[in-house]
């Protein structure tokens, strides 16, 4: 079990198998589009777990905002992946001059404006699954705003 | 992660290969928590039987474990 200053702990999972066995996995791994043989076993714990009706644990919750990892699939392919730069928001305030990161977003996400959200930080990967070819995997580390669904959210 | 165990016994060479899956630490001890409720040797024999269980469901007939005639 990792125990540095990283806000990703993790653990590790040993196992051995038969070279034979590996091949196997390998192949179902390459044909069904798993990101490697780490990815595949995961998912056959998510459905063991999803059997057993627990909970899939996807890192958590910690306090001060951070997640330890949010894995989240999207199905449809989303056009909206490109790269954006986080620009400075710079005001003066009692003489002092503070700066903040901006993110800007394109108008279709206008459904948006005035609604409250939480901000959590911490690791995410996002695996775009298509109905052609190997999924597109985003990692790193992330900011996410949750528009809570129950919450009067104050949009006029 | 991935190391190979070559041994050879008699005529007939035994390869078995291990990996390594990283999970977050939640998710560990969730795993943890079934292994030991559900009577399991070890963390790796679990993975085992559900990597087993797949290949059931799948038609694959491939061994994951040397057996005991082979070591």
């Amino acid at each position: 079990m990792s125990e540095d200053k990283s806000p990703f702990r993790a653990g590790c999972l040993s196992v051995s198998v038969t070279d034979q066995a590996l091949r196997m996995i390998e192949r179902i791994v390459w044909a069904e589009g798993y990101v490697d043989v780490a990815d595949y076993v995961r998912n056959l714990i998510r459905k063991d777990f999803r059997e057993r009706g627990l909970r899939f644990p996807t890192g958590g919750w910690r306090d001060e905002g951070r997640a330890d990892l949010v894995e989240v699939e999207v199905k449809v392919p989303s056009r909206r992946h490109r790269e954006r730069r986080v620009f400075a928001h710079r005001r003066k305030a009692g003489g002092k001059m503070y700066e903040s990161p901006q993110f800007v977003l394109s108008p279709e996400f206008n459904r948006f404006i005035g609604r409250k959200y939480v901000v959590y930080e911490g690791k995410a990967r996002i695996t775009v699954r298509t109905d052609a070819g190997a999924p597109l995997v985003d990692e790193g580390e992330a900011v996410i705003l949750i528009f809570r669904e129950k919450a009067d959210d104050g949009k006029e | 992660m991935m190391g190979k165990n070559e041994k050879t016994e008699g005529r007939f060479p035994v390869r078995t290969v291990c990996f390594t899956v990283t999970v977050p630490e939640q998710f560990y001890r969730e795993v943890q928590r079934v292994v030991s409720d559900d009577g399991y040797a070890d963390l790796s024999d679990y993975l085992r039987d559900l990597i087993r269980r797949d290949f059931k469901e799948r038609g694959v007939t491939v061994k994951l474990e040397r057996e005991l005639e082979e070591i």
